[in-house]
């Protein structure tokens, strides 16, 4: 064992009892060993010596106050981190909508339209839709789905007119509508619509 | 009522929400983790901010603490583990910064240590444990300064008895021998 292992061991107390007491003699013999040991014993003063030094209380009751501003500050750091996060990925998402939006709609088309509505005065924007409804006056539903002979069946029954007598008198259904005042009309039609004619 | 049982009462009541145990806790450790920082960086201001960095990891991790060790030796564990890694950050700064070695500058901060003597045995001691590796250093403040044991370094360290008496030994050694030159 070499000195220096031997002196920490001693000073460490982890000699066994023998070698205890043959250092204990070699301390008493040896001037070198005797020397080095009082190093060791030395620097073992001088820790204890730096042992001793204390804080100033000043110094150690800024500590926790120190620690409270700093902890509730970074707990609102996060929680603003937090916010920024979620705000930053609202505006990713909705810029991303705009986006795919703008990809995949006609935008020239939806402008152009708007363009020629928000172009029209008021008096032009009427007349566009007069002549809109107008077409759909234009729509000529008996001519359409019911042909003359259906016609001059349902004026034969209702009006009890022989196929003879409408020919000969040359009787046309816009004739009738034609010849009718207002609460023969209204009749007609309350009558027609309690019948089932189909 | 032995220290265990108060800091389980501390811990509990800090934890059903009462902040003043907290800081109870924070006053009966605080100038050890301090000391132990101190001594592992030498130099006030990186202590400091060790000692933020511990009531931090506290205060959020107390309900995780589970007592199969003593408090003493979890609080330890923290602050050994920061202040090694807290020292490898600082190498690895110098390093990328190209810097010239810092000097040990306690000026600004005589007030913070009592007493003209004291102050001026721990400026000696300190130069010489900031000459030892990380590691020595750390197994030699913890022996000397902290006065724990091997099975509680083992218990904080995760190193073997016998690694931690080879590098104590050498840290010892070398300490010795340094405060031989600095005689002379």
């Amino acid at each position: 064992m070499q000195t220096d292992e031997r002196i920490i061991k001693y000073i460490e107390d982890e000699l066994t009892a023998d070698e205890r007491i043959s250092f204990e003699c070699d301390l008493k013999t040896s001037i070198l060993l005797r020397d080095e040991y009082q190093q060791y014993l030395n620097l073992r003063k001088n820790i204890d010596l730096s042992k001793e030094a204390k804080l100033s209380q000043d110094y150690l009751d800024s500590i926790v106050p120190e620690f409270r501003n700093k902890f509730h500050k970074s707990k609102s750091r996060v929680l603003r981190r937090n916010f920024g996060y979620a705000f930053g990925t609202m505006l990713i998402f909705i810029f991303s909508v705009v986006i795919l939006k703008s990809v995949f709609t006609d935008d020239n088309e939806m402008n152009t339209i708007q363009e020629f509505a928000e172009s029209l005065n008021e008096a032009e924007k009427i007349e566009l839709l007069e002549n809109m409804n107008g077409d759909l006056d234009e729509y000529d539903l008996f001519a359409d789905n019911y042909s003359g002979t259906e016609i001059s069946d349902l004026l034969s029954q209702e009006l009890e007119i022989s196929y003879n007598v409408v020919d000969a008198y040359d009787i046309s259904y816009t004739d009738l509508v034609e010849e009718l005042n207002p609460e023969e009309a209204e009749k007609i039609y309350n009558e027609i619509l309690n019948k089932r004619i189909f | 009522m032995n220290v265990k049982t108060d800091d389980f009462e501390l811990i509990k009541d800090f934890l059903s929400g009462n902040e003043q145990s907290f800081n109870l806790l924070v006053r009966k450790y605080h100038e050890r983790i301090y000391w132990h920082a101190r001594r592992m960086l030498g130099d006030h201001d990186d202590a400091h901010e060790i000692v933020q960095q511990v009531l931090i990891v506290m205060y959020n991790k107390l309900n995780t603490f589970n007592f199969n060790s003593s408090l003493y030796t979890w609080i330890y564990k923290i602050t050994s583990s920061r202040s090694l890694n807290f020292l490898k950050n600082k190498k690895l700064k110098k390093l990328l910064s190209f810097s010239s070695e810092e000097s040990i500058n306690n000026i600004d901060y005589e007030n913070i240590i009592e007493g003209i003597e004291a102050r001026e045995e721990f400026y000696k001691m300190e130069k010489l444990l900031m000459k030892l590796p990380d590691k020595q250093r750390e197994i030699f403040v913890m022996r000397n300064f902290d006065d724990l044991s091997y099975a509680e370094i083992s218990t904080i360290t995760g190193k073997s008895i016998g690694t931690l008496k080879a590098n104590y030994f050498h840290a010892f050694k070398k300490i010795k021998e340094q405060m031989g030159k600095d005689a002379n």
